[in-house]
């Protein structure tokens, strides 16, 4: 789905993330760990095509995307779903257009995706909080509002950065649950986290992969975890 | 055809999509503010390039084909200069009228120059001829032939100073264009300044649309069309303001000149608001996709 073939990436002169070699397969269920400031957004950036490394060779969904043009990139990112630590909304719009706004931008919104939009809604527990407005939310319901828009486009892949982070555990352990439910459907999940409880609690209900990143390279964990 | 496939998609709008970028507030405002005086000085700049024009062609036209022979007044007396003055004329291939202005009218036409009546009293007014010349005159051989058989008089043609005239024309129309071309210039440069506060203001909502796949068509068509619409508004309203003005001199007698004249003069000051326009919708278009090929 996702391969990345001895790939670079740095800041200027500043390497990030030197040797990558890895493939993300359809259906799996990935947990990427390491320090903080160790690259784990820079990865997750290069995931989502938010950036695009300085060496190396990656493919989404068997696309190089150094031979797409910026209208090609967005619509890769299309195929995929993304929840930041710091979920961006558009505050002005309400909960149900926020959701609603993959399928705007995408040229895909129907009549009809109102009833997926209320199902979607009521899947995150978030249906009485349709009409609000972003900054109405609690950290909890911003995660799982932000799950809802990411996968409203059925993205082939789920790409989580901290979807914990400012949350507590038990609402934490309710949005891995959701995730456990997309990556039972079928979906790529790929979660960065430096919370392992979070990796344990999810490696009881899916068959997780674990990869570190240690000095600038991606390696799979040991069996500590 | 695929740009204006691509500015008539950014035009027809879409209301959802519109509404994706949050309201610009007093920025908006100002833009249209700004666009509307520049519109409004414009209006002024092209009706002074178009009165220039107008009397350039006027003035031309009215001293094309016409001379005037200045005969000063010699010891061999008045009468007899003035019948070898027109003998020559009347001899003269491509004269077509030759006529003679009598005292009055000679006073009249020297009397802005001299100034002091009294001084015209005492002097010997010259003769002179105001002559009508064909297409195909020569006026080198009268001035030959006046040498030979008149040399005291002084033979004047109006093509020379209708052509500095129609020069000096020339040069204000040009200044007036040159005005109308940095007012839209600075349209432009307000709306490019305007749009990029627009776009800094609301990075964080490209970011976001970004994020979730957005094409950066889709992303500027909301600024754009915002922009254009601004432009367009602000445009609209100062050239109507300006032609209102225009009406309202045209009916003193000091500025009636600037006035447009005839329906296609008026169809011209129509390109105000649609050049306005597309200058907005170039500029905010060169500014959204400058910031959005900064990102990712």
């Amino acid at each position: 789905m996702i391969a990345f073939d001895n790939v670079d990436f740095g800041y200027g002169d500043q390497p990030i993330l030197a040797g990558v070699s890895l493939t993300l397969e359809p259906g799996g269920f990935y947990f990427l760990t390491g320090p903080s400031g160790a690259g784990k957004t820079t990865f997750l950036n290069l995931v989502t095509l938010a950036t695009l490394p300085k060496a190396g060779r990656a493919t989404f969904f068997g696309i190089d995307p150094a031979g797409e043009d910026r209208d090609g990139i967005a619509t890769l990112r299309q195929r995929m779903g993304m929840v930041h630590q710091n979920c961006q909304f558009l505050d002005h719009l309400t909960l149900r257009e926020n959701i609603a706004l993959p399928l705007e931008v995408s040229g895909r919104r129907r009549p009809e995706h109102d009833g997926d939009i209320s199902d979607l809604l009521a899947w995150v527990a978030l249906d009485h909080r349709a009409d609000a407005h972003p900054p109405e939310l609690s950290g909890g319901e911003r995660q799982r509002a932000a799950l809802a828009r990411a996968v409203i486009l059925s993205p082939e892949i789920l790409v989580a950065d901290e979807p914990t982070g400012n949350i507590d555990r038990e609402m934490g352990e309710k949005v891995l649950g959701l995730m456990v439910e997309l990556n039972r459907l079928g979906r790529t999940i790929l979660v960065a986290t430096h919370d392992l409880d979070l990796i344990r609690t999810a490696k009881r209900d899916v068959s997780a992969r674990v990869m570190r990143i240690n000095d600038r390279r991606i390696e799979l964990a040991g069996a500590e975890l | 055809m695929k740009a204006l496939a691509s500015a008539l998609s950014l035009l027809r709008g879409d209301p959802k999509a519109d509404a994706v970028v949050p309201p610009s507030g007093a920025t908006g405002h100002l833009t249209a503010l700004a666009t509307a005086a520049l519109a409004f000085l414009t209006v002024f700049a092209l009706a002074a390039s178009l009165a220039a024009d107008r009397a350039a062609a006027r003035w031309s036209g009215a001293l094309q084909g016409q001379s005037t022979l200045e005969v000063p007044i010699t010891a061999e007396g008045r009468e007899a200069q003035a019948a070898r003055a027109e003998r020559i004329l009347s001899q003269t291939p491509g004269i077509t009228r030759a006529e003679q202005l009598d005292a009055e009218q000679t006073r009249a036409l020297l009397s802005p120059w001299i100034g002091d009546p009294s001084v015209l009293e005492a002097i010997d007014l010259p003769l002179i001829f105001a002559l009508r010349e064909a297409p195909d005159f020569d006026p080198a051989g009268l001035t030959q032939r006046l040498r030979g058989e008149l040399p005291e008089a002084i033979y004047h043609r109006h093509e020379a100073w209708s052509g500095r005239i129609a020069r000096t024309a020339g040069q204000v129309q040009w200044l007036a264009f040159t005005f109308v071309a940095i007012c839209f210039g600075v349209t432009a440069v307000v709306v490019t300044l305007a749009a990029r506060a627009a776009l800094a203001m609301h990075a964080r909502v490209i970011e976001t649309l970004r994020v979730i796949g957005a094409r950066d068509t889709y992303v500027a068509r909301a600024f754009v069309r915002r922009f254009t619409l601004r432009g367009l508004t602000g445009a609209l309203i100062g050239t109507a303001l300006g032609l209102a003005v225009l009406a309202a001199l045209s009916n003193g007698p000091e500025l009636s000149a600037l006035s447009p004249h005839g329906f296609g003069e008026w169809v011209l000051f129509a390109i105000i608001p649609l050049l306005s326009a597309i200058l907005s919708f170039a500029a905010t278009r060169r500014a959204a996709f400058h910031v959005l090929t900064r990102l990712a």
